[in-house]
């Protein structure tokens, strides 16, 4: 056994401490899941708790078969479709939506403004396109675990990257003649 | 190779899920077609661009505020089924008296019979005495018997999961027992 079978298999008897482990370890993608669902810090937090509480809860339908991550993310994911159903979370409008510069150095790759701008134009795809490109180039998440929490055939998973892909090449191409002459090779 | 195959292929190539024959037709095509070779460029670049939005830290102390919250949830989930349980165990008690009273009502019937026969047994006839005594022993064991097996039907139908009524049933039944074995002493003595 793994050592994190070993955890979540303490978790699932209810050890607590082997829990937050868990939580130590998948917040950063739970949050990040539940802030680009929500499109809120705080409803993402509050959505992060919510949703550990139900991935402890339902902790003992775990059976190992897929990667812990996947599973919580599905819950997850779930959660937030509810949310935003249930208390019709608004969106907020793409103008106000600003995402925080952590300013560690060496992570200073594009500037800010830029930043904006990408998630500005990712904002504005159709859902279901925003999705998958937040879930496959934000979270680094597979084809495969994409299209386990989807639902969906890993063709059409794929299919649907591909051309949110080409819908924001456009969009930045077509933008201020686009970020490439602007910027040269990145 | 054609554009559409091509442009498949370019998104192999951005996942890194390419081959080596693979990649030398995508850069064949690529040599011999401007518009793909520039689509590819740009493709690149909005997938790097992408690929360099870091994900947010989670909240400080956010696993901490999850723990307190599950315990929270567990203590008041706790504290409501001792709750039931309170209640379940009082209405049990009530409720079991009643049964336990009611069993005791039989008993005291089949004793009353048992003692009918007791009234013969000052009679001259030795063996017709203890014929009698046999009688009675038979009945009021038996009225005996009875209260236990309501008791025991108690305990295992209807309350076996209520602890509080399983202790008090218990204790009745060893109760029971004492009481009858005080009883079969003494005739046993006499
Ligand atoms: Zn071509």
């Amino acid at each position: 056994m793994t050592d994190e079978a070993l955890v979540i298999k303490r978790a699932q008897e209810g050890d607590l401490k082997a829990f937050e482990e868990l939580v130590v370890k998948y917040k950063k993608l739970v949050y990040n899941m539940c802030f680009r669902m929500l499109k809120d810090r705080y409803d993402a937090e509050d959505g992060t708790q919510e949703a550990f509480i139900k991935i402890y809860r339902g902790l003992r339908a775990y059976n190992g078969r897929s990667k812990f991550s996947t599973w919580a993310l599905k819950i997850t994911s779930n959660m937030c479709i509810d949310l935003i159903r249930k208390r019709k979370i608004q969106t907020v409008p793409i103008e106000d939506y600003n995402i925080k510069d952590d300013s560690s150095p060496e992570k200073h790759f594009i500037d800010s403004e830029t930043k904006k701008d990408i998630n500005k134009a990712v904002n504005e795809l159709p859902e279901k396109y925003r999705t998958v490109i937040i879930y496959y180039h934000f979270m680094n998440l597979s084809y495969a675990e994409i299209s386990d929490i989807l639902g969906e055939p890993m063709s059409i998973v794929k299919n649907r990257i591909y051309r949110a892909r080409l819908m924001l090449k456009n969009k930045f191409s077509e933008r201020k003649g686009g970020y490439y002459e602007l910027r040269g090779s990145v | 190779m054609n554009c559409e195959a091509a442009y498949e292929l370019m998104m192999k190539c951005i996942d890194n899920e390419i081959d080596c024959d693979e990649k030398w037709l995508l850069e064949k095509h690529l040599d011999s077609c401007p518009d793909c070779s520039l689509e590819f460029k740009s493709l690149r670049e909005t997938v790097k661009l992408l690929d360099e939005v870091e994900m947010e830290e989670a909240p400080e102390g956010i696993e901490k505020k999850v723990i307190s919250r599950i315990m929270q949830e567990d203590e008041m989930k706790a504290q409501n089924k001792e709750r039931i349980m309170k209640v379940a165990a009082c209405f049990a008690l009530i409720l079991g008296w009643f049964e336990i009273a009611y069993a005791f009502m039989y008993a005291s019937v089949l004793n009353l019979a048992a003692g009918y026969f007791r009234v013969f047994i000052h009679s001259t006839d030795r063996f017709e005495n203890i014929l009698m005594e046999i009688w009675y022993a038979a009945i009021s064991l038996s009225a005996k018997l009875i209260s236990l097996g309501r008791i025991a039907e108690l305990v295992i139908n209807d309350f076996t999961n209520m602890y509080g009524t399983v202790i008090f049933a218990g204790a009745l039944l060893v109760f029971a027992g004492l009481y009858m074995l005080n009883s079969v002493r003494k005739m046993v003595r006499r």
